[in-house]
Formats: C-alpha cells, structure tokens, sequence
C-alpha cells in the first residue's frame, strides 16, 4: 500500500471575491419604515455556496473552492420543492477522497439549512472512475450515518469543516 | 523576648516538606512578623535554626536555607549590625556550593546583596568575594527557569548597586556572564538576562573586540525575537524583547562590523518578521553609529533597501524600508560623503531612462524616493532640483503638446509637495531664498512653464472644445495636487506669480462648477481650493485673499444661489471653504440666510411646494452645521439673533404664518429657532424674547384674559372655540424660543404691573388644549424657573382635585404633556415630580380611564427617563441634577414590580417597565440584574404577544444581552438559566420584527460559553429552537442560526 498523498501536486485556482448582497437589508435599530419593503430573502445557490465554498480538503490546506473542486454554477436550490443539489468534481480520476469530500458536504449542509432540504450529491459525470458506486454511497442515508459513527472518519470530517473557520467562540 | 517554645514550631512548620504551601507561607510570614517588630532577633532565630541548616538530609536542609533567606527578604528595611551581616554572607557564599539547597542560598544572597547602606549592607571585599564564588561554583545554564531567574536578579543587583566592586573584575565580569546567559530561552529569563548584559556592558566605557565579537555571537541566535509557542501567555512580549536586543546593539558602535552585515544578510530572506525587524533595527544602528562608521556599508545598505524598495513587498516593510531608507540619506549624505547620493542618482538614472506606464510599482517607488531625499534637508533638495528637476518639467512640457508623458507628471508633484513640506517646516525660509542657486530659485525658473502646462492639462478636462487632448482623470488628480502646491507655498517664498496664481483658482473654480460632482477629482479639487484658501486667509498679503473671495468664494456663492450645482454637494462645497476662517463662514451663513428666507416666502406665499425640501436641508444645514461651527470658533450670539429676529418679523406676515406648517417646514424651522436662541448670549435672548413676546400679545386672537383662569375652569376651555392654525403656528414658534432660552433670562410679563406668569398662562392653556410644544415649552419653563411655583401649582391642582373626573383629561396629548412637566421637574430633583409620577402610575396600573389612556401614561416614562434632542437637555440650558434617572430608577422599579401581578392590564405595567428599563443607565441595571432579571423576562414574554410592542421588545432584548456581557451580570443570567433561555428561545421565532430574532440568536450564541455543567440541560431545547431558525426567512438571521448551531455543538469539546 503507497502511504503517499493521492493527488501530490494539485492545481490551485484563485479565491472569487466574496460577492456583497446589494439587498441585504441595512440595519435599522428601529420599526421598519416600510415593513413589506424587504421582500423575504429566498434561499439560492450562492446561499449554499457560500456555505461549503471554505471546507478545507481533505489532502491540502487549500479550500474546495481554490481546488475548484465546487463553484456556484454546480449547486442548484429549488426552494419550493425543498431540494438542493450539488454536483462537485474531485481533482483526480482516481480520487479515493471523494467519499470524504462528499461527507464533508453533506455534515455541513445538514448543519447550514432546515432538515425539510433534500440534500443530492453527486460528483460529476465522467470526473470519477468508480462514479456510480461513489453517488450511491453518498446518497444512502444509512451508510452517511454509519460512516459519521465511525471516530476516526467523523474526526477528519472535523477537521475539514473546521480548521480553516474564521468565526469562532 | 519571646520564650522559643512559642514560635520554634513554626520553623518545624516551614521546614516540614509535608505540609501544605499555605501553611508554610503563614508560619514563615510569622516569623518574619516576629524578628520584625524585634520579639524574637535574628541571632536566636538563626541558633534555633542551626540544626536544619546544617544537617545532611538535603531536603530538611534546603528548606530550612530557604527559610532563613525568606526571612532576610522580609527584613530588607530593618537595621542589622555588621557582625550579623558579615556572619550571614559568610554562610550564604560558603553554601553557593551546596547545589540541593541553592533557592534559598540564592534568595540569601539577593536579600544581602539589595540592602541599602542605612539599614546596613554587604562589605566590598564580600561582594567580591560572592562574585568570585557565584561564578566558579554555580552554572546557570544547568538551573530550572526560577533559580535562573533569581541568578539574574541577583547579578543585575551586583552591576547596579555595586558598580564599583563590578568595576574592578573587569572584562572577565562581562565574559562570565555572557557564558551564564548563552542558551537562553525562557522569555521573562531572557528578558532579564538581556537587562543584565546591559547593565553589565554600561559598566565599561570600551571592551576588547573580541568581547563584542562574542557578546555578538550569543545575541544574534535571538534576531529576529519570534516566539513558537505564542506570546499570550509570557510576561515579556516579543516587541520589549525585541527592543532591548536592539538597545544593547545600540549601545555601543564597536558592535558595527558584526551587526550591520548580519542585519542586511537577514534582510534578504523571506521570512516577513527578519525582514522588518532587520529593517528597524538598521534605522536604530544607522542613527547611532554615525556617519563615519557607516561609509563602509554605504553601498551594500544601498543595495539591499534597493530591492526592498523596488520589490513587491507587504505594504508594512515597503513602509518601514522608506522610514530606513530616510534615516539612511539624511545620516549617510554629508558634505565630505558621496557614496550614498552616487548610488541612488545611477539607480535613479538608469530608471528615468526606461521607465513605462505599464511599471506602476516601480514608479510608486520611485516617486517615494524623490519625495524622501527632497524632503530630508535643503542642501539635498537643491541637488534634486539641480539634476533632476529640470529635466522632468521639461519632458512633461514636451509632451503636453503630444502623448502626455504622466511618469514625468507624477515624479513632479512627489517632489513639489515634498519641498513644499520642507519650507513650511524650516523657521527662516528667508535663508533659502537669499541662497541664489537654491532649490527655490530653480523652481521659480521654471514654474512658468511648469504651471502653464499643468494648467493646460486641467483646462482639457473641462473644456469640450478642445478635442485634441485627451487626458485621463487620474493624470488631471496629479495636476490639481501639483498646482496646490504651488499655489500654497508661504508667502515671500511663493514660486509663481500673482497672475499665474490668479489662473490657478479660475482653473480649479472651474472643475468644481462644472465637472462630475461624484467624481474623486471634483473632492480633491475642493479639498485643495480649502487648503488653498487656508493659507491665502493666514498671509498678511491681502492681495491673494481678496482674489480667492472674487474667484472661487464668490463663484461658488452665485453656484448656490442660482442652484447650478446639486444642494447637497454645493453645502458641502460651502461648508468646506467656510471652515478656512471665520470671516469666510460668516459670508456663507449671510448667503445661506438669504435663501432660506427667499425660499420660506416662495413656499408660503406664493404656494410653491416644490422647495419645501429644499428650504428644510438648509435649515437643518444652517443650524446644525454653520452655526454649531461658528460658536465653537467664537462669538455667534449677534449673528445668532439677527437671523432669530428675521424670521420673526416675517411672522408678521398673516400668510405666512398660515402656510408654516406644511410639509414639516415648521418642524425645521422650530430645531433653527431652539439653536439660534441656545447659543446668543442672556441679552441677546431677551430681545428675541421680547420681539415675539410683541408678536405673541399682538397676533393670538384668543383673548389673553382665558390663560390665566384655563386651568381653573375646564369647562371653558373645552367649550371655546378651538384655535386656529396662525395662532398654533405662532405658538409653536414662540414656545421653540421658550424652550431654548437659558435659566437666568427673564421671561417677559404680560404688563409691566404683573407678575411674570404670563408665559407658563399661555403654555398651559395651550398644553391643555392638546398642543404639545406648548408642553414642551412649560415643561422648560418649569424646570428652569424654580420660584415660578405658581405654574407647577396650577399643573399640580389638575391632578389633585376632582377636575380628574373630566374625561377630557385623559386623552393622549394631555397624559404625554403631563409627561414632559413631570421630565422637567425630576431633572431639577423636584420632589413635586412624586404627584405626576403617581398620576401616571395609577393610569398605567388601574386602566380605569381606558387602555389608550393607560398605554399614553405608559410610555410617559419613555419621555421622562429618556434623553430628548428637542427640548430639556443640556444644549437647550435645562437644568439637570447628576443620577437623576439611576434615582427614579430605583423609586419606580420596586412600584412596578409589585403592581406587575396585580394590574388589570399585565402588558400596560410591562411597557412601563420596559421604558424604564432600557432608558436607564445600564450599570445601575446590571447592578440590580439578580432583582430584575425575571421580570425582565416576563415582560418580554408579554409583550411579544403585541406587535405594537415590538420597539419595547426589542430595547429589553437589548438590556438582556446587556446583563449577559457583564461578569456579574452572568451570574444572575445562570441562576436562571432555564427562564432566560425559554425566553430567548420563543423569541427566535419573534414575527414582527428581524433585529429581534438575530439579537436573540446573538445572545444564545453567547451563551454557549458559560460553564458546560450549567448549560447542558437546555442544550437540546436550544438546538431545536435554532434548527427551526435556519429556515427563517431572512438571510441575516439564517446565518446567525448556523453559527449558534456550531457555538451550541461543538460546546462539548
């Protein structure tokens, strides 16, 4: 068994600026003047994106987002019909940390929106040897859980969703 | 004397290692208690202690040496006799050998050695004596960090009190202790030990070079001071650290030949912390060792700030380089030394000759070196001027005529603005102009043609004509800057001429008036015609002063008038170039007083309403900006009631007076009057009284006879007919003047026979009519006149008797009226206040007058405690006892507590108690939080239910996170944890209003780190409580739950 990295070198892409929401409501200390002014803001892909755009990968101190692994046009949001569905791309065929990716995805979703969402996550079509075992995997809720009861996976899930947070107590 | 068996057991006591350390410190503390006030001496300690000192059982012999040394720590200002010193620094020397029981020999010895002559110290010979032995017998190195420590003291104690003992052992003091401190690496140790090298190094005025070699040797494994394990926990921080280091380097030149090549080495690393420490500590070394010691390194300093400089750096070192850089040129270039200038030219040579667009970061840099050698002396700036700046006027003279050579353009205005900061700063600029080749003499050479094609530049922009060139803002920004310059040199030593100067104001005036408004251009424009304007108002030329009012004053005034430019901005231009000087303010305010009596006359008179916005923004810019600046510049009180009087006379005007109060102009027009009569003088203020006093008598159709009986007969004044609108307005107006006046103006009498109550007459006829100025204006009165009880009595006699039963009493006017005289008594502290109170608490708790009533009566306390910016605080001269809101506070809290379960309406009492509340100072709140905090709760709790309460809801939200912020306040806040955090909870879910469920959220956020134990229990209730926020429908909120969510999760950890 090679105990070397699976992807050694990986190409790093550059961060997006963080888009500033023009309709963010300014803060008023007091009453709306116009209570029915702000429409309510509707869930979308950037909601999402925004979200998960930091999770650190597994293999590098770099995030999903500069390894282009995620971007905001892979994530589609029906809010109406409650569903999301991210599509992310591992960075090599062969990549044996997708499960992990996809892990990661999913705690952290669970964590950032209402349970009433179904969560879809796929890795891309043709970006995976073993595509259709990997989508299954992540998608059968039983095997989530069991795989989130395992110390050592749930430890490095941790890892990814934490280490590079810059809001914390 | 006491007898032994009384305090020997407490030497068995210290000396005893099974004991707990708190027992051992109080039998020592005994002890030392005892030899101190003389029960016990010293000797029989020391007899009774003989045998622990000298047994073999290294434990019991080590704490009892720790003992003795303990004890002589506590008895450093008792006199001892020689005898027993000498005997006691024998035995402590004799034991530096005895490395088990070393504490205590070390505290011994560091006691001995700090005594001071009076209480009787340690002989020469001894100390010598100690040096010796400490040296051949103690190896610092070997010791844990504590004895290290105490080593360090006690040899920092050796070379500062006794310097001349150290003195004598000469270079081998300095070498020993280089060996003790070499390795060195516990922070607060190395801090000391740093301390002790230079303590040591200052004791010898030159030591061989090789000591400074070695002494380099050992100090440079510290550069750069970094720490691997963080500094939060150390008490010595990286930067003292850092600065001492240097200090020792500093403190001698013979360091030079080790220490500068070694920092330009570490300057080229990557790692950014060498870079900038190398980089400090260069301009230290530079400025210390002078200009002859530094020749050497002239071109490798050179060298190596080049390729900081000329490199993208991080914005910090690019900094410190240039601030070394400075120090370099003004320490290096003397009149004999060459080296240093040669070098910079050929850099700068080589650059002017390839120098593209395309190199910004290069430019940038090169700018930042002009601009620091023309700015460190004269001699050098003339050699600038002498090589350089010819020839870059005329490469952008040249090119004005083609493509514009903007490098050139730049490099100029570095320059120009720097010189200009060299001339303002030299106290005789008479000395440069004498000098004939002079800087300044070359400049005025050329500054005609340099202005002339500057101003070309600026003239394209605004021009449309001129198609041929086209330029780009960024190059007309430089342009401006450049032509301020010159225009603001001091006078005497301006470069241009009067006529050139002239051209300069038109060209700028003319980018104001006509350029886009939004631009960057348009700002820096104005903020160079202020500079420019300024400096003309400070010279004693007038010349220049009176063509700046012609051409840009003037012209921007005429802009005004004729509102060519958008309101907003030309205020903002007025205001600008009103701040250069007082006289020029008073020329805008005359202008700006125009138009607003232009605009009131077109608004009223001739109905057109379109200007009613305008005429507000400029009563509000009139009085909230110009005249709060002129009276913070001086005087204003004449100017104040001239305009005061102006708008009166215009009252006169029957038409007027019946248009005033569309569109909120009277508003506006009443905050005006309330600062024009704040800020005149007690004379002043009485002619504007006495002025609309006349208007007042002369213009109210009412009959006056009706106020002075109002109160005392209600039916009446129900019955009369109502006012009408010219006299409401007038009252307004009249009670604006009323409300500002300060507390020694007399108030007018109706006729001179009568007694003075004319005024709070009026008002109090008016106010219970419903007319809530009125209210105010008594309210004042009342609060500023104490001898004026006849108006308090007749407020207080509508309360008291049975006029109460009449329901026009209790309409929401007269309760919030009633309100603002209750505010004006409790600031004055007047005990009358208790009748109102109880007034409105009876409404609020029995809601036997309806619940409108009641709720008016409720948020009478919102006006009482609060702070109001329309009448009775400190601008507006109300009289206003310190703590008076932490006073009622605590009378009304109590009151309100108790009605809270026994009110008809809960939500009534809890609105009250919610006003109170948040309006009072939150230390008084927390201070009570443990009283309060439940109530609290339930009133937001009720409250919630009532959208019409979400503001309450939300200022107690506020109150709640406040107490939670607190160290004392938390301890209530866990005391009832589940009540807060039921609260909170449902309060996620708040509908009315977003702010409320973020701050909630917030502060359950916050509540994650109290202590696990406690918390626990609810943690359940509150991730349910925030999941069902993550679908909240507002964005700010949906991430607020998500981060409480992590808070709240990962709070097992």
């Amino acid at each position: 068994m090679t105990l070397g990295l699976i992807n050694a070198n990986p190409v790093v892409h550059e961060r997006r600026e963080r888009l500033s929401r023009a309709d963010d409501p300014p803060h008023h200390p007091y009453p709306h003047p116009h209570p029915h002014s702000h429409p309510d803001d509707v869930l979308d892909a950037l909601d999402v994106f925004d979200s998960v755009r930091d999770i650190r990968d597994p293999e590098h101190p770099y995030s999903l987002e500069q390894l282009s692994v995620l971007s905001e046009e892979s994530i589609t949001v029906d809010e109406k019909l409650g569903r999301i569905q991210i599509t992310f791309t591992p960075t090599v065929q062969h990549c044996s940390m997708a499960t992990v990716i996809g892990l990661c995805l999913r705690v952290k979703l669970m964590q950032c929106f209402p349970p009433h969402f179904k969560v879809d996550i796929k890795v891309s079509p043709g970006s995976l040897a073993n595509e259709e075992a990997v989508n299954k995997q992540l998608n059968d809720k039983e095997r989530v859980a069991a795989a989130l009861e395992n110390p050592n996976l749930r430890q490095l899930v941790d890892e990814c969703l934490y280490s590079s947070e810059l809001y914390s107590y | 004397m006491a007898e032994p068996s009384t305090w020997v057991p407490h030497i068995e006591s210290f000396v005893d290692a099974s004991r707990t350390s708190s027992q051992h410190d109080a039998s020592l503390e005994a002890i030392a208690t005892l030899v101190k006030k003389d029960i016990v001496s010293l000797l029989e300690v020391v007899r009774e202690m003989e045998m622990y000192l000298t047994t073999t059982d290294n434990v019991i012999r080590s704490r009892g040496t720790l003992l003795l040394g303990e004890i002589l720590v506590r008895i450093s200002h008792k006199t001892l006799d020689h005898t027993a010193i000498d005997s006691l620094s024998d035995f402590f020397i004799s034991r530096l050998a005895d490395w088990v029981a070393l504490r205590g020999t070390l505290t011994g010895c560091h006691a001995i050695l700090c005594r001071k002559k009076e209480v009787g110290s340690i002989s020469k010979s001894d100390v010598q004596k100690f040096s010796k032995v400490f040296f051949e017998e103690v190896d610092v190195r070997s010791l844990a960090a504590n004895d290290r420590k105490l080593c360090y003291e006690l040899l920092i104690c050796v070379c500062t009190v006794h310097k001349e003992v150290a003195t004598i052992q000469g270079e081998d003091l300095v070498y020993d202790i280089l060996r003790s401190i070499d390795d060195e690496m516990d922070p607060t140790c190395l801090m000391l030990a740093f301390q002790l090298l230079q303590s040591a190094m200052s004791l010898f005025p030159v030591l061989s070079d090789m000591a400074y070699q070695d002494a380099f040797d050992i100090l440079s494994k510290y550069f750069p001071v970094y720490f691997t394990h963080g500094d939060a926990s150390n008490d010595a921080t990286r930067e003292e650290l850092s600065d001492i280091l240097l200090n020792i380097f500093c403190s001698s030149p013979k360091f030079e030949p080790h220490i500068i090549p070694f920092l330009l080495e570490k300057l080229s690393t990557s790692f950014s912390l060498a870079k900038l420490d190398s980089l400090k500590y260069l301009r230290k070394c530079i400025s210390c060792y002078g200009p002859d010691r530094m020749a050497d390194h002239a071109e490798d300093l050179w060298r190596s700030l080049e390729t900081v400089i000329f490199n993208k750096e991080e914005d910090r070192i690019t900094k410190e380089a240039l601030e070394c850089f400075e120090t370099a040129v003004s320490v290096l270039i003397t009149p004999n030394r060459d080296t240093f200038f040669g070098l910079i030219c050929q850099k700068i040579d080589s650059l002017l000759n390839r120098i593209a667009p395309e190199k910004q970061a290069e430019l940038h840099a090169l700018g930042s070196i002009f601009a620091i050698i023309s700015r460190v002396s004269d001699s050098l700036c003339t050699r600038v001027f002498r090589k350089y700046f010819a020839r870059l006027v005329n490469s952008l003279v040249e090119s004005i005529k083609g493509s514009l050579n903007s490098e050139a353009l730049y490099l100029v205005s570095e320059i120009l603005s720097s010189c200009r900061g060299l001339i303002q700063r030299s106290p005789d600029s008479t000395e440069v102009i004498s000098e004939k080749v002079s800087w300044l003499n070359i400049l005025r050479n050329y500054s005609g043609d340099l202005s002339a094609a500057l101003l070309k530049l600026v003239n394209a922009i605004t021009s449309l004509k001129e198609e041929s060139l086209v330029v780009k803002q960024e190059n007309v920004l430089c342009a401006v800057k450049c032509l301020e310059v010159l225009a603001t040199f001091p006078e005497g030593c301006s470069p241009i001429t009067d006529e050139t100067y002239d051209l300069i104001l038109k060209s700028l005036a003319l980018i104001i008036s006509e350029m886009d408004r939004s631009t960057l251009l348009w700002k820096s424009t104005l903020e160079g015609l202020i500079q420019i304007g300024s400096v003309a108002e400070n010279s004693i030329d007038r010349r220049r002063s009176l063509v700046y009012t012609a051409l840009v004053v003037e012209n921007l005034l005429s802009a005004f008038i004729n509102s060519t430019l958008p309101l907003d901005l030309s205020l903002e231009a007025l205001y600008g170039i009103g701040m250069v000087g007082k006289h020029r303010m008073e020329q805008v305010l005359q202008v700006v007083e125009e138009i607003i009596v232009v605009k009131i006359l077109k608004v009223c008179l001739e109905g057109e309403f379109v200007h009613a916005d305008t005429l507000i923004s400029l009563l509000q810019f009139y009085s909230g900006r110009i005249i709060s600046w002129l009276s913070d510049a001086g005087d204003v009180s004449e100017v104040a009631m001239q305009f005061a009087l102006h708008i009166w006379n215009q009252m006169e005007n029957k038409n007027i007076l019946k248009n005033i109060h569309v569109m909120g102009i009277l508003d506006a027009l009443m905050m005006t009057m309330k600062h024009l009569v704040s800020v005149s003088t007690i004379n002043h203020q009485s002619v504007i009284l006495q002025k609309s006093h006349e208007i007042i008598l002369k213009s109210v159709s009412c009959p006056t006879e009706w106020f002075a009986t109002a109160f005392q007969n209600p039916e009446l004044l129900m019955s009369s007919p109502s006012s009408s609108v010219e006299d409401l307005n007038l009252i307004s107006l009249f009670a604006s003047v009323i409300t500002a006046v300060s507390a020694q103006t007399p108030l007018p009498a109706s006729n001179p026979n009568s007694s003075s109550n004319f005024v709070s007459n009026l008002f109090l006829f008016f106010f219970l009519r419903g007319h809530m100025p009125a209210a105010q204006a008594l309210a004042s009165t009342i609060n500023k006149n104490p001898t004026d009880n006849k108006a308090i009595e007749s407020c207080l006699s509508i309360l008291s008797e049975d006029k109460t039963e009449n329901k026009q009493f209790f309409k929401k006017d007269i309760i919030t009226g009633f309100a603002w005289i209750g505010k004006g008594l409790v600031m004055r502290g007047d005990d009358r206040s208790k009748e109102i109170i109880q007034f409105l608490l009876k409404l609020a708790i029995s809601s036997q007058h309806g619940l409108d009533a009641a709720l008016s009566a409720a948020d009478g306390f919102h006006i009482i405690m609060g702070d109001s910016d329309g009448c009775l605080n400190k601008k507006f001269h109300a009289v206003i006892k310190p703590l008076y809101k932490q006073r009622l506070y605590s009378t009304l809290v109590p009151v309100l507590l108790k009605s809270m379960k026994e009110a008809n309406s809960k939500e009534v009492v809890c609105r009250a108690f919610g006003h109170v509340i948040s309006d009072a100072p939150l230390t008084a709140v927390i201070g009570e939080a443990h009283k309060i905090l439940l109530a609290v709760a339930h009133s937001i709790i009720t409250l919630s239910m009532d959208i019409q309460n979400k503001d309450v809801v939300y200022s107690l939200l506020l109150v709640l996170s406040g107490i939670l912020m607190d160290s004392t306040g938390k301890e209530s806040i866990i005391e009832n944890l589940h009540i807060v955090i039921g609260v909170l909870t449902q309060l996620v879910s708040y509908p009315h209003l977003m702010l409320v469920r973020e701050t909630a959220i917030q502060c359950i956020t916050s509540m994650s780190t109290l202590p696990h134990s406690k918390i626990y229990p609810v943690k359940p209730q509150v991730l349910k409580a925030v999941t069902r926020a993550l679908d909240d429908k507002r964005r700010a909120v949906r991430q607020e739950a998500v981060r409480c969510r992590q808070a709240w999760s990962r709070g097992k950890n």
